[in-house]
């Protein structure tokens, strides 16, 4: 004879009320979560933005080889990382709803993905744009180069999966097993400067090793990157919020 | 400091990256705003 206790068995003074950080996990105790951090993001956002690049551009001085065009790096490098980082937590995502069954989860991968394909299109655009003047070339079919362009088919065809079912919990799915799938491709992007001879420069900022850079650089660098991580906060907040409204207004339908 | 040289892809790069991240805000912003009128009420 088993004895099965739950909280329903339980009178109500012994139930023990459900944490916060779990109670967070409902979408509709998120929904108004969310709402209340996104000005903020938005804010500290902007700040960030407008402090990077007056370090980018006022203060870090000029580099000695590549004149005036490394000044890119101040929204490439942090745009690359963005795309990566995005990735690796829309997939922690999909994975903690596969596994444990939370509707929060699948609906903050959704959430994230948009973004994390425009950091990778700003990556791959400003790479470009930075290619021309210093390689000679708009774009070269490099591993750096063509990893972090897999990443972008990733993304879009995530974007494309989950939207392709009439059903969206089945949607959330199939994206969560392709989002992990790709996973495999975040270090390939991360080490392809070391793993192969490749055209495009090494880590600049690495963690067993000093950066080989400037502190006015690298603060410039940090800023943006901080500014991104807000800006994606924000805006990954205020779609979830979107997405929550619209599955439920869904499930009363139907 | 001397941007003559490659002042068109500074631009090039930042111009497009700063016009993409706000029209990314601008179309959530608008979602947003529809998404509102299918809440009943308070969504919580």
């Amino acid at each position: 004879m088993t004895h099965e206790l739950t909280t329903g068995s339980l009178p109500a003074p012994l139930r023990r009320p459900a944490p916060r950080w779990r109670r967070l996990a409902s979408p509709p105790v998120f929904h108004g979560f969310a709402g209340r951090l996104v000005p903020g993001f938005a804010g500290l956002a902007t700040v960030l933005a407008l402090a990077g690049l007056w370090v980018g551009f006022a203060i870090a001085p000029t580099d000695h080889q590549q004149g005036e065009i490394y000044r890119i790096i101040f929204i490439h490098v942090p745009a690359a990382w963005m795309s990566m980082f995005i990735y690796l937590v829309a997939a922690l995502h999909a994975g903690l709803g596969l596994v444990f069954g939370t509707r929060l989860s699948p609906l903050m991968s959704r959430a994230l993905a948009p973004t994390g394909a425009l950091f990778t299109v700003i990556a791959l655009w400003t790479g470009a744009a930075w290619g021309k003047p210093t390689w000679g070339a708009w774009w070269v079919w490099d591993a750096r180069l063509t990893s972090e362009l897999i990443l972008l088919f990733l993304y879009l065809a995530y974007l494309g999966l989950v939207s392709a079912f009439e059903d969206p919990r089945r949607g959330d799915g199939a994206g969560a097993i392709l989002l992990l799938a790709g996973v495999v491709n975040v270090p390939i992007i991360y080490f392809s400067v070391r793993w192969w001879s490749t055209l495009h420069q090494g880590s600049t900022i690495r963690l067993d090793a000093a950066p080989a850079m400037t502190h006015t650089m690298l603060a410039g660098m940090l800023l943006m990157a901080l500014a991104c991580w807000a800006y994606t906060m924000a805006v990954a907040l205020a779609r979830v919020r979107c997405l929550i409204t619209e599955r439920a207004a869904l499930e009363a339908q139907s | 400091m001397n941007f003559a040289d490659h002042g068109f892809y500074l631009l090039l790069a930042y111009g497009a990256s700063g016009a993409l991240l706000v029209a990314e805000a601008l179309l959530m912003r608008r979602r947003c705003r529809r998404a509102a009128e299918l809440e009943p009420g308070d969504a919580e």
